[in-house]
Parts: C-alpha cells; structure tokens; sequence
C-alpha cells in the first residue's frame, strides 16, 4: 500500500453509548497485513470494528485507516470506496442470485458500470462462485454464502477489509476454506478480524490487538502478544509463530490474571 | 492497493435502474407488485356506467389509489424492517452510497409497483370505455395527485420501518392508511362544518370533485406540478445524501395536503364536451336521454324516472319532462317547457340507484350548499318525493312521517315551506 502513515493508528480514542462508556482512550499503531481484534464479550471489539468502518464516530480522539483521517469527515466516502466489510450478520435476499448480491454490491460501492460485469465476474470466480453465478442465495450451503459475503467485500478491490466474527457457524472444513481466502485477500490488503476463535487467529493474523474492559490490553504481533503473558513460544522448524496452543494459553492466562472466568 | 478511491468512469447513475428493476423483481416488492396490481385490476374492470369523457376515464382510473397507497405504505414499512433486521443498513453503512440508500432503493421498487398499478387501472378504464375528445390540462390534477400519493404513502413506510422492527407496523400502517381517510370522509359527509377532519384525508375518497366533472383549477395543476419538479430538482442536487428521502418525503406530503384540501368542490364546473348522438328512451310522460355508451341501461333508467315523475308531480311547482346525463348536447334532445334535469349515474344500474339518481333529478336545485339548515330542509324534500316513489324509511322523521299520510295538497304546501326555509336559511 502506498500511503505516508501507519496503516491503523488510534490516538486516544473514545466512545460512549449514551452514558454507557465501551471504549476508553484507545492508543496504538501499527497492524501487519492481518490485525486480529481479540477480547471477551463486551470488550468493545464491534465498536471498535464499527469506528474502523466509519458507521460511528469517536466521542473523543481520532484514529486513522489506511491514509484516512476519521476527523476528515468530507474523506468518509472515498475512504468506504476503498473498504470491505463483513459483518456480523448479513442475510442476503434470498430470492437474489449470486450475480444480483454482487451487482447490487458494485452499486453500492460505486463501482463504475463499465467495470461491474468484469468485476462481477471476477469475484465469483475468486470465491469459487462461477458455477453458481446465477443460482438463488436460498439454493447456497452456508459456506457459499460465506464466500459470497466475502465476494461482496472485495468488489471494489479494497485497501482495508473488516470482519466481524466471519467463521462463525461454519464446520471445520469451511473454516479452513475460509482461512484460505481470508490469506490471500490480505496479500492486496489490510485485513482486520474480530474473532473468538484462537485458532483463526493463529492460522491467519500477524498482529493482535486485545481489548480488556474497552482499553488496549495489547497491541503487537503474535509472539509479543504469548510474550506479555508469560507463555514461552516454541521456535519451530521453519521460524513460524506461535501456535494456536500458545496463543489460547496467553489469552487464558491474561484472562485469569484479570480475575476473569473465561 | 492503490491508496486512493478507484478511478469513476462513466456516468455513475447508469447503474441504479438496474438495481432498481432487480429490486422490483424479488421478494416484498415483487409481492407487493402483484397484489396491487390485481386489485387495481379488480376496482377497475368492472366499472361502468359513466359518460366516457377523459374526467371520467382519469377519475376511474386513478381513483384505485385509495387501495394501493395503503398496501404500497405497508409494504415498504415491511420491506424497510426487513433490511434493518437482516444487517443491511449495517453493511450499506460503510459503502459510499451509505445506510439509507438501501432503503430508498427498495422504497422506490415498491412505489414503482404502485405507480404501475395506477397506470394498469387507468388503461383498463381506458380500453374499457375509449374516451371522445382529449383531455384537458386541468384533468391532469388526478394522476398527477395520485401518483403524489403512492410516493409519499411510500416513502412514509419506508421511513417509519426503518425506526422500529415491529411486526404490527406494516400492517397497522396499512390499515390507518386505508381508515383514516375513510373516517375523515364520513365525519366530512356528517357535518359540513368540520373543516378539520380534511386534515385527516390526506387520501380523500372522492378527490374533492366527482366523477363527471371537470377539475376547473388550472392554478392547482400550476402549483403542485411546480411543487413536485422543486422536489425533484433538490432530490437531484441533494442525491446521495442522507437529506434526500426526508426532503423529498416532506415536500411529497405537503403536495398531498395541498391538493386534498385546496383543491375542493366549488373549483369545478360541469364538463362541456357535447357527442353527437344521444340516444333517448320515452314513456308517456317522460324522456330520458343518455350517452351512447348507456343504451343498454335506458330502459331501466326510464321506468325509474318515469315512478320518480309521477311521484313529484303532485308536490312540485316544476318538474322536468325531459332527462339528460350531464355532458349532452341540449339542442339535440326533446324540447320541454321546464329545463332538463340531469341524471347523474353512475354504475351498478338497478332500479335503486336509478331512483336516487332520478330523485335528484326532479328537484329544483338547491338554494345554496354551504348551510346545514338549508341542506337539512332541502334534503326532507327529496326524502318525501322518495317515500312517495316508493324509496326510502320515515322512520327517523316523525314530521315527514306525518306528511307522507296528508292529501297531495297538504304535501305540497309542506313542500313549498321547506324550500321557503331553506331560501331564507340561505340567504
């Protein structure tokens, strides 16, 4: 990417539902090419998530995305031309066909008319979709969706995709598939994932940013992360990161030396 | 990754209709599409019994509105809750277009259906009855105000969905949509006097003029066309922000006040095309004289007129001799030595309706229409005729109950003291 500063940065950042504090005086920079969001339920990772997307604003403080400043408010919509998102809970109309999703998601990204066939085309191809291209979303097993609500996301070939949560409820052959995908996006672009599932987080992120009550409880890549915990990583053959095991161990063990029943 | 937003080739609109007929072709909106396009159908195939002249065929055409607005203002309520419990406005949030635009969209493929169910009316009057002559600007307001109301019906659903997920609301949307004018129309009809229940009609049931009339309010037409090509040119210079569906649903509400409650009766006037061929039907009293297109039914409306006649006659000072439907050439009919009374009728054509139509025909015309106590005696005149035809229950008036049983010349003198009333409550 080329761009002067950080490719995620936070400065201070805030946010409040009502009189509801979620997210304090967020700091930090820096996000590898996949940036996992871990944290327990509440921690403010869908805030979080949704002040990355621009649906919502800092009550306080600014961050910045891949060159976009969220204080630039006249940006906001050159910025979502360059974002992907997936979010939690997408139905899809199911009587639409594959083609139609991604038409309509072209339309709403923008995407010039004269590009869309093309782009349309070659995203289902991407996402192994081809041959479903004019099948209905109800004829889909849940892993076709998946991929076609990935398909959505990178219509617009992005610069930052979100994705809150993207493997839940698939079985584990899907989640694999999916990790499969998820890595060779984040070869053209920034990938940041809320997830639960360490072993997602292991498989795909090289940098974790974990939200402990609504603060930055870490931010750094992998082998800092098992490090902060006091979880030794085992150098392996090939220099890899450390593993799913290790990473679950860390995470369990700053749960517990936070007093928090996981 | 570039960094920067991808290059805009080619005109960006081009896309929309698109989306917009892919909208139109699934799910709620397709479901609403066929509802409101069979009931249309269905208020509109079996009209008849109306000179066809272009007030008639544009009155009967679009007057399926007060049927589709209610189900096009359900069903983008519907489709909008759809969309906010399926993550759609959360997924169109962080595009370009933003959150709304998904339910605009989807607003607009349901008011599409609606404005074609308004056109399917209209041409199946229009095949139905072929129109002579041509419309007339002013004849203009009726589609143009109809169509105003299936926008705004629309775009009320589709915001007031987009606040809440409750169930109820397309329904219950529907139904005020459908009820509320009703309500106003008959509290309207009860007492002249309550001008405030117009406000309540922002779907008036007769479009404030009836069917064989004209529109006379060129300057209504002016403005609300003026209105509606302001509205438009700001959703244009406002499109793609957050701003325009409420400014356009605003400006859309406020064009349907206007014309539901500016626009009123003592704006029109009679229609004035004249067919060459009328054809009368007689008994021995009597001629009635009809459109072409009413052969069929002259029979009935003869014996009608002709028991409504006989009936009058005793009681009034002046009773026609010969009937016409409004619209007909008068130098074409039989002369007679009172004016011709015109015989407004309309469809089903049974002995009824044809004596209602009749009754009002026999009647001097009313001193004025603007006093309760004037209409109150006026109408005691045409209820004494009725009963006397053979129509009508005296049950609810003790003097009129009595009047029906005194000797034809006692009812005449009681005829002649409620026209005297009515004359000096006018004046």
């Amino acid at each position: 990417m080329s761009q002067d500063g950080p490719l995620l940065a936070l400065h201070g950042v805030s946010f409040a539902y009502g009189s509801t504090p979620v997210l304090h005086d967020l700091s930090g920079e820096g996000a590898g090419r996949v940036l996992a969001v871990l944290g327990e339920n509440g921690a403010g990772k869908t805030t979080l998530l949704r002040l990355l997307c621009s649906q919502s604003v800092p009550g306080s403080g600014w961050l910045e995305v891949a060159g976009w400043d969220s204080r630039n408010r006249r940006g906001v919509r050159d910025y979502r031309a360059r974002l992907g998102v997936v979010p939690q809970r997408l139905d899809l109309a199911s009587s639409f066909t594959c083609e139609d999703v991604l038409r309509y998601a072209c339309w709403l990204k923008r995407v010039p008319t004269a590009r869309s066939r093309d782009v349309v085309a070659t995203s289902l191809a991407r996402f192994n979709l081809s041959d479903r291209a004019r099948s209905k979303v109800s004829t889909l097993s849940g892993g076709m969706r998946q991929r076609l609500v990935l398909a959505q996301a990178v219509v617009n070939d992005p610069d930052v995709v979100v994705l809150d949560e993207p493997t839940v409820g698939l079985d584990p052959k899907q989640r694999v598939e999916l990790r499969g995908y998820l890595a060779e996006m984040s070869q053209s672009c920034l990938v940041v994932l809320a997830t639960h599932l360490v072993e997602d987080v292991a498989a795909l992120a090289d940098h974790v940013l974990m939200l402990e009550d609504g603060r930055v409880g870490h931010w750094g890549d992998l082998r800092s992360f098992c490090e902060s915990a006091g979880v030794a990583v085992a150098e392996g053959a090939t220099g890899a990161g450390p593993s799913g095991t290790e990473l679950e161990a860390a995470f369990l063990r700053r749960a517990a030396d936070r007093g928090v029943d996981s | 990754m570039s960094g920067s937003a991808p290059p805009r080739e080619g005109p960006r609109w081009t896309a929309w209709p698109r989306v917009l007929l892919t909208e139109a072709v699934h799910g709620v909106p397709l479901l609403v599409g066929i509802l409101v396009v069979a009931v249309s159908l269905l208020v509109t195939a079996p009209q008849r019994g109306f000179p066809p002249v272009w007030s008639n065929t544009l009155y009967y055409g679009t007057f399926v509105v007060v049927f589709v607005a209610p189900l096009v203002a359900g069903g983008a309520a519907v489709l909008s809750q759809q969309r906010l419990r399926r993550g759609w406005l959360e997924w169109a949030a962080s595009t370009p277009r933003g959150a709304r635009s998904v339910l605009t969209t989807g607003t607009a493929a349901v008011i599409l259906w609606g404005v074609l169910a308004l056109l399917a009316g209209f041409c199946t009057v229009l095949l139905s009855r072929p129109p002579g002559g041509a419309p007339t600007p002013a004849g203009l307001l009726l589609p143009l105000t109809a169509t105003t109301m299936v926008v705004a019906a629309g775009l009320l659903g589709g915001w007031l969905g987009s606040l809440t997920t409750n169930p109820l609301l397309g329904p219950a949307l529907a139904l005020a949509t459908f009820g509320v004018p009703n309500l106003a129309f008959y509290l309207r009809v009860d007492n002249a006097e309550r001008a405030w229940a117009l406000w309540l009609e922002p779907f008036p049931l007769d479009f404030s003029y009836t069917a064989v009339t004209e529109p006379n309010a060129p300057r209504w037409v002016v403005v609300l066309t003026g209105l509606l090509a302001a509205a438009v040119v700001l959703a244009l210079v406002l499109r793609g922000r957050d701003r325009t569906a409420i400014v356009l649903g605003v400006g859309l509400l406020g064009l349907t006040v206007i014309a539901t409650t500016q626009v009123d009766g003592s704006e029109v006037v009679r229609y004035q095309a004249a067919p060459t061929d009328p054809v009368c039907g007689t008994s021995a009293d009597i001629a009635v004289c009809v459109w072409p297109s009413e052969q069929a039914d002259l029979p009935v409306l003869v014996d009608a007129v002709d028991q409504v006649h006989d009936a009058a006659v005793p009681v009034l000072a002046q009773v026609p001799t010969t009937f016409v439907q409004p619209g007909l050439d008068l130098t074409t009919v039989p002369a007679s030595a009172v004016p011709p009374g015109l015989v407004e009728l309309f469809a089903p054509y049974d002995a009824t309706t044809a004596a209602g139509a009749a009754i009002s025909a026999v009647l001097p015309p009313p001193p004025c229409e603007n006093d309760d106590t004037a209409i109150a005696e006026y109408s005691r005149v045409g209820s004494l005729v009725a009963l006397r035809a053979g129509y009508g229950d005296a049950t609810e008036d003790p003097d009129l109950a009595t009047t029906i049983g005194l000797p034809d010349g006692a009812q005449r003198q009681w005829v002649t003291q409620r026209l005297d009333a009515a004359a000096r409550a006018c004046a």
